[in-house]
């Protein structure tokens, strides 16, 4: 009785923000248009190719651990879409995400799987940008393409869950409503105000709420507890694998892989897999650099595959990339849940704080916290220099290089600052550039040793 | 990276072990440690009060060592227990207060006062969370409702507010009587009976202590308009010591002796040192503390991160996941130190 109480009163509280379809109907039919034009796209085997060729470049030299296979695997062959399919076939649900601010843990804790959406596809920016404005960011218009032309693995979602973060996505979530459900996370724009924290708790609530109602299945206290707990592993998972990269025995690049390996795949094979590779790693001695190549930090904007053109680059070269600070990458599984009480409010507020608080998204209003956690990674792995990586039209990003720049030159830290999109034209004028770059720091090293 | 892999220290375990004992200690330890058995050898560096000194003839002092310590303890350490079980005459604030009314000469005060000085200095809150009887009772009110899987209440910062500068006026309130009573010229001197003591009159431990020993538990009483308003706050402090229940600590908030021992808590010898940079501020340290206290979360530029309200139980320590971000210090050396989870 106090219990559906409480449901009633919260249910109350919390309003939900949806679109309610008034302008959707005008749409529909050049939706479908749309989609008749790019039925035959093949935008999802593009993918698998495009990730074939970016591969086969990476893999040079002989230092590659062995385990790295299982991910290369994972990309260039369509056994995670047949997997994924064959448990829709089942009847769990698929939710899609977007950024690393969707809470995983109200995901599969009702059973469903997450599935993040953020792409890294050149091909899929023409078809999206006949719906989307050109002048916006490439991820958000190469996500936005599998949704367009219906491809996986966007088709597969029963419902995506979208934090509205920057501008971009806040107004992909209006766009993307006409072809899925789409829930929007109201992300509050600081997270110093005690009240953001009341709000997004809320959001989580709304958020644990729409899935029950999806998938028919009640989110309990146990059901959730499990679910912060296997997260909780995989983050411990994540952080060892992170500690291992200071011994240089793999390439940024190949970190960049893993890490995003799980956003589509089996939490519990890419945990054991992940294990593995670290078990792997721990025994290697060799490192892949000699004592004169840098120790380089990639941090902006996320760069995902088959978007490795600058990983890439620099790797071609003397230097290694040995932590990142991006959301594609170390940033995805960093943070633990910590729960105080293993009650339901408090694990949706040890949940929600666990995505809102440590995240160092630009589109919050300070910069500090990112900062700060720049200069913990500049003085734990021994950083040479840092490559400030943005998207062409990703403003926020952008606009804290500035700050950025500053602070790194304070400690002494050189900075390359580079802006691109997924095209591969700027290539060349890319790797002279990272070059130089990489040329200075090498003989900033040699002198100093 | 090796070394630091091994396992982590469980700090509220030990804390509640300490508490446990603490406890057990401060209420029955005069069953098994007698006078006899440290008597003239670590304590009693004080003669008791005589006769002649005293005022207050209702409140016959001691004449012999009833209790193992013939001193007092700055925790809520209760003079309602019986003389044979206590290990400890009183708690500290009782004894201040009391002191002017018994016109304690300076040479018994001062010994008692320094005690009380080294243990604020070196120690200061750490007894609140670690020692005091009373936390210890809240916490296990808090933790039968932890196991009961019911939600904690956080209360509205307002009330903290409140609270906040509601003790102190209390305590000096508590010193002022204390002199004032004995001052001729208030004209006070003839309601000594009711105006002694209102720390222990108003105190939640009068009701709980004795009865957990089986004595006579200083009940409220109504008789006459002091006493009705007196017992009336000691109502109100004992519904805010029951409530922590349902929020952590509430009683905590509001105690005199914590409000005097937290003046010492940054000058202390225990400190909680936060490396900022190290710091991603997640807020957990925020979430769990008992006390509600923000200083470890939204300190940015000092070091140095006690807060005057801080009961030292290091449950922001333990919970925070970045390695070596926060650290506990006695003096100089690192006693305790937050882990990233195995």
């Amino acid at each position: 009785m106090i219990k559906r109480l409480k449901n009633i009163m919260e249910r109350a509280e919390d309003e939900q923000l949806e679109w309610d379809g008034r302008y959707n109907a005008r749409t529909k039919s050049k939706l479908r248009e749309r989609r008749k034009l790019y039925k035959d796209h093949g935008l999802f085997d593009r993918w698998l190719s495009d990730n074939q060729k970016v591969l086969a470049e990476l893999k040079n030299p002989g230092h590659r651990p062995r385990a790295m296979a299982y991910y290369d695997d994972l990309f260039t062959t369509g056994k995670a879409l047949k997997e994924l399919e064959n448990l829709k076939r089942k009847g769990k649900k698929i939710i899609g995400t977007f950024c690393n601010l969707v809470p995983e843990e109200l995901i599969y804790a009702a059973g469903a799987i997450p599935l993040r959406l953020c792409s890294g596809c050149f091909e899929s920016i023409k078809p999206a940008e006949e719906a989307f404005p050109r002048d916006s960011c490439p991820l958000i218009k190469s996500s936005f393409g599998f949704a367009v032309t219906d491809q996986p693995f966007f088709s597969l979602c029963d419902a995506i869950a979208l934090p509205a973060t920057c501008d971009g996505k806040k107004k992909l979530g209006e766009i993307l409503s006409d072809y899925a459900t789409v829930w929007m996370l109201d992300l509050p724009q600081s997270k110093e105000r005690n009240i953001s924290k009341k709000y997004w708790l809320s959001e989580m609530r709304i958020l644990k709420r729409r899935l029950e109602g999806l998938t028919k299945n009640r989110i309990g206290r146990q059901e959730l507890k499990r679910a912060i707990v296997l997260l909780q592993q995989r983050s411990s998972l994540a952080n060892r694998f992170h500690a291992i990269r200071k011994k240089q025995v793999i390439s940024g690049s190949d970190a960049f892989l893993v890490m995003q390996a799980s956003f589509f795949d089996d939490i519990g094979r890419w945990m054991s897999r992940t294990a593995k590779l670290c078990d792997e790693l721990d025994k290697a001695k060799t490192p892949l650099a000699s004592k004169t190549s840098p120790r380089l930090l990639v941090t902006g904007a996320p760069i995902i595959l088959p978007n490795f053109k600058v990983p890439a680059i620099i790797e071609q070269f003397d230097a290694v990339i040995v932590m990142d600070e991006t959301c594609a990458g170390s940033q995805s599984h960093y943070d633990p849940v910590a729960v105080d009480e293993w009650n339901m409010l408090d694990m949706l507020r040890a949940v929600g704080e666990r995505y809102l608080m440590p995240s160092v998204c630009p589109c919050f209003i300070k910069a500090e916290d990112r900062i700060d956690k720049l200069v913990d990674l500049v003085k734990e792995y021994r950083i040479d220099g840092v490559v400030y990586h943005t998207l062409r039209l990703c403003l926020l990003f952008d606009i804290e290089s500035q700050k950025v720049r500053d602070i790194m030159e304070d400690n002494g830290v050189p900075f390359l600052h580079i802006n691109t999109d997924y095209s591969r034209e700027d290539k060349e004028q890319l790797r002279t550039r990272i070059e130089a770059f990489i040329e200075i720091l090498q003989s900033r090293k040699r002198r100093s040793s | 990276m090796q070394k630091k892999s091994k396992r982590k220290t469980n700090i509220t375990l030990i804390r509640r072990i300490v508490q446990v004992v603490a406890f057990i200690l401060f209420i029955y330890g005069g069953l098994f440690i007698t006078a006899q058995h440290v008597d003239n050898v670590i304590m009693p560096f004080v003669t008791p009060p005589e006769i002649s000194n005293v005022k207050a003839d209702h409140l016959l002092p001691k004449t012999e060592y009833d209790e193992v310590f013939d001193t007092y303890f700055p925790t809520r350490t209760c003079r309602y227990i019986g003389t044979d079980t206590r290990l400890y005459r009183a708690c500290a604030m009782h004894f201040l207060t009391e002191v002017p009314i018994y016109g304690v000469p300076l040479r018994d005060f001062l010994p008692h006062l320094f005690f009380f000085l080294l243990l604020a200095f070196l120690l200061s809150r750490f007894m609140c969370g670690w020692l005091c009887p009373l936390g210890a009772m809240q916490d296990f009110l808090n933790w039968t409702r932890k196991k009961l899987h019911l939600n904690y209440l956080k209360l509205p910062r307002l009330f903290l507010r409140i609270f906040e500068r509601f003790r102190y006026i209390w305590l000096v309130f508590l010193f002022v009587m204390g002199v004032a009573i004995v001052i001729p010229a208030l004209g006070l001197v003839p309601l000594q009976r009711d105006l002694n003591i209102i720390t222990c009159n108003t105190c939640p431990g009068r009701i709980f202590f004795p009865l957990l020993t089986g004595d006579m538990p200083g009940w409220w009483v109504f008789h006459n308009p002091i006493h009705a308003v007196l017992s009336t706050l000691a109502i109100i402090f004992f519904i805010i010591f029951l409530l922590s229940f349902f929020g952590k600590r509430l009683w905590c908030k509001v105690c005199p002796t914590g409000a005097l021992l937290s003046l010492f808590n940054k000058g202390g010898a225990i400190v909680k040192v936060k490396d900022v940079t190290k710091c991603t501020k997640c807020g957990v340290c925020e979430r769990v503390c008992p006390m509600d206290q923000k200083k470890v979360f939204e300190e940015k530029h000092k070091k140095i991160v006690n807060a005057y309200n801080c009961i030292n139980c290091f449950r922001c320590v333990d919970k925070c996941p970045e390695e070596d971000c926060l650290k506990v210090k006695f003096f100089r050396w690192t006693v305790f130190r937050s882990q990233s989870p195995k």
